[in-house]
């Protein structure tokens, strides 16, 4: 009894003594890895967004400080990011981290660009399973990963809630629904002979391609889709046209003009407008008594159906150019970025939509939340082909003539059909 | 070999009439890595297929290819249509209405006055183009403050930027706000370099004001006039910044410029052959306009 109790005695003290030591080792290997690229420089052409300026507000300081490697970002406004970057990235070295729309990945991944992150997820174990479904297939080209997703900005359908109620009319869950309240509520509030508020205040800009991605929800959510499985253009099938003209009918209760994403945001602000479709990620300045005439009036709800319920959604993510001459050191704040602390750090209080649903479920967060995850696991992955920018030209003109009454919607569609079937011909889709 | 080699460049330099080489050489490696190497590499360049955002197909010899696609898109001619249609009206109003600036400030004895008003009126002249076409989309809103004094004058609101002719009206208006000042400073450079001596006598010959006008002072302008009628059609015909931040080129294309339409196809398409092919144009277009003016000028002369 005695041998046999000095004999667990002895293996308990060694196997307690190699836990120590390797434990250690361990904690030493980890503070090395993290401090290896101590006194690198860093570079990161950033989107101009909450969540990026959440990264430099507060991820910066605390990476900066546990790495050693410091971090210098420049930001850039959609437009000018979406004409910018591909221009910088092909140049070659200015930048080792990009901010990368679902627009770009596509074309940036398969031109060379960006370098493939799976080895480096793999290295240091980035769980890829906390993301949306969506937010992965964005990441992902050809098999291989090229972003971390980290800010999932679904297109959501706002509303104010007073103006509904006083005119005695439900949320409007469909979108023949969404049209006949936006003509009732399209109204001269002041007596002015002018109309001051508009129903449904609609994006209808060509550049980044901001009036296909206003129209993206409603051709899906009637059937439609951009291509058959053998990249053949469907925009002209009867769901597609249909959704055109369900556009077409929006605009009329629209203030006049193709307005961006900003002057959408800035009617609903303001007041004037009573129900639009926009990115979620703007609604919080609809509650910034700063920017906002119409605090705690403006909900968001999940996108209208008509066959199904559909959204479209810009999950950003940050990528590493392949000339980059410090991607692993790179990879750190990618790390950083992914993980769920700092996701739910800035996420819940709603500085950004994360791209991970776990925060959507947490206690303490935004009125906004339940209806932001809504959208998203509604969200269609957006188009990421190399054609996608002439696509987007194309097509944008079309329906912004079929907006003016240049054409009808089954023409235009056709015309815009026959000149994205020659872009693909010539790009070599068709054998 | 070295020594001699040294001593060769020394005694080069040595001379006097080569110093002035040497101080020029600065200004000309500026020169040759800003414009003459930019330009020789885009004219290389519009005689292959090039694709930015495809770099793995590579950059082939395509000959004449990306002119005759150029030529032969009906998006090129409306776009020569559009620029011409713009070029030809804003051009017009700036010289005239720049010329009647012109006589007016001349009008004034006061230099003081004239120093002050002119100093005013060239302000449209030194602002950022981007920046101007920013601040007057702001202005001509459905909701700005320009249909605000409309709706005051019972003549608006007015759908400036959403509709193909009102959106032109509307480049237009500001691009003959943005240029009128240069036509009026050079008019007026010239209007002031004018020799009183002839006024006078034709006032001892009692020639009426009008009759000095045609007779005297559009006459002795005629270099003046060429100039800032070259130096605006130049510059008009090339116009990029208005229709970019007013319209983007919309709506519905119905705006877009030929340099609007380069940078579309350079830096939204990616095409970096056919931009530079269409940028050749554009020169092209602008060179034979110069020739036409200068031919015809030559005739009226003879």
């Amino acid at each position: 009894m005695r041998r046999n109790l000095r004999k667990v005695g002895v293996i308990v003290t060694i196997t307690v003594f190699l836990l120590i030591l390797t434990g250690g080792s361990w904690c030493v290997a980890k503070e090395t890895l993290v401090k290896r690229f101590a006194g690198t420089e860093l570079n990161f052409f950033a989107l101009a967004q909450v969540a990026t300026e959440f990264v430099k507000d507060e991820i910066l300081p605390t990476f900066e400080k546990e790495t050693g490697i410091k971090v210098r970002m420049d930001f850039f406004a959609w437009k000018e990011a979406t004409e910018k970057h591909t221009i910088e990235i092909a140049a070659g070295e200015r930048y080792d981290i990009y901010s990368i729309s679902p627009s770009w990945i596509g074309v940036d991944a398969k031109a060379g660009y960006l370098e493939p992150l799976d080895d480096y997820i793999k290295k240091y174990a980035v769980d890829m399973d906390n993301y949306f479904p969506h937010a992965r297939a964005f990441a992902t080209v050809d098999g291989k990963v090229y972003g971390i997703p980290y800010h999932d900005n679904p297109v959501a359908f706002w509303y104010r809630k007073d103006l509904l109620k006083a005119a005695g009319m439900p949320v409007p869950d469909t979108w023949y629904e969404v049209l006949d309240t936006a003509k009732k509520l399209t109204k001269d509030t002041n007596g002015d002979g002018k109309i001051d508020q508009w129903g449904f205040v609609i994006r209808g800009e060509t550049a980044g391609g901001g009036i296909c991605w206003t129209w993206f929800p409603m051709l899906w959510s009637f059937g439609g889709d951009l291509f058959d499985e053998n990249w053949k253009p469907t925009i002209n099938s009867s769901e597609a046209i249909e959704s055109v003209k369900l556009y077409k009918d929006l605009f009329k209760y629209s203030p006049p003009g193709f307005l961006s994403m900003w002057e959408v945001s800035k009617a609903m602000t303001t007041g004037r407008g009573a129900m639009a479709t926009l990115m979620a990620g703007h609604v919080f300045a609809c509650d910034d008594p700063k920017q906002s005439q119409v605090v705690g009036l403006v909900n968001i709800a999940n996108m209208p159906r008509y066959r199904e319920r559909s959204s479209i959604t810009m999950t950003t993510m940050v990528g590493i150019a392949a000339t980059s001459r410090r991607k692993e050191a790179a990879f750190q704040l990618l790390r950083y970025i992914a993980d769920p602390i700092n996701v739910e750090r800035g996420g819940l209080p709603f500085k950004w939509c994360p791209a991970m649903p776990f925060v959507y479920d947490l206690p303490g967060g935004n009125r906004w939340m339940k209806d932001i995850k809504g959208c998203l696991e509604v969200a269609h992955p957006g188009p990421t082909f190399p054609e996608l920018y002439h696509w987007y030209d194309i097509v944008g003109n079309e329906l912004q003539r079929v907006v003016l009454g240049e054409k009808d919607a089954k023409t235009a569609m056709d015309d815009a059909a026959a000149e994205v079937y020659e872009v693909m011909k010539k790009a070599g889709y068709y054998k | 070999m070295n020594a001699s080699f040294h001593s060769r460049i020394f005694d080069i330099l040595q001379k006097r009439e080569n110093i002035k080489y040497l101080f020029i050489l600065p200004t000309g490696i500026f020169l040759f890595l800003t414009i003459i190497y930019p330009l020789g590499y885009s004219f290389i360049l519009s005689f292959h297929s090039m694709n930015l955002a495809k770099p793995y197909l590579g950059t082939h010899f395509v000959g004449l290819g990306n002119y005759i696609e150029c030529l032969s898109s009906q998006r090129f001619f409306s776009s020569v249509k559009a620029t011409l249609n713009y070029t030809a009206i804003v051009v017009s109003v700036q010289f005239f209405l720049g010329l009647g600036l012109a006589l007016v400030l001349n009008s004034v004895k006061s230099p003081k006055v004239t120093r002050s008003v002119s100093t005013v009126l060239i302000l449209p002249f030194i602002l950022t183009p981007v920046a101007v076409g920013l601040i007057w989309r702001f202005l001509l809103q459905y909701n700005g403050i320009i249909n605000y004094f409309l709706s005051l004058l019972k003549l608006g609101p007015v759908e400036w930027l959403s509709e193909p002719l009102s959106a032109r009206v509307a480049i237009i208006t500001v691009g003959v706000w943005r240029g009128t000042p240069f036509a009026m400073l050079v008019l007026f450079a010239g209007l002031r370099s004018l020799p009183i001596q002839i006024y006078e006598a034709a006032a001892i010959d009692g020639v009426s004001k009008v009759q000095c006008f045609r007779y005297i002072t559009l006459p002795l302008l005629i270099p003046f006039i060429n100039f800032v009628i070259i130096m605006r059609v130049m510059f008009e015909l090339k116009i990029f910044a208005l229709p970019y931040a007013l319209t983007g080129g919309g709506p519905a294309r119905s705006n877009e410029m030929l340099s609007l339409l380069g940078y579309i196809i350079s830096f939204r398409l990616f095409d970096m052959g056919l931009g530079a092919a269409l940028s050749y144009l554009i020169f092209l277009i602008i060179l034979i306009f110069i020739l036409i003016y200068l031919k015809l000028l030559s005739k009226a002369e003879r």
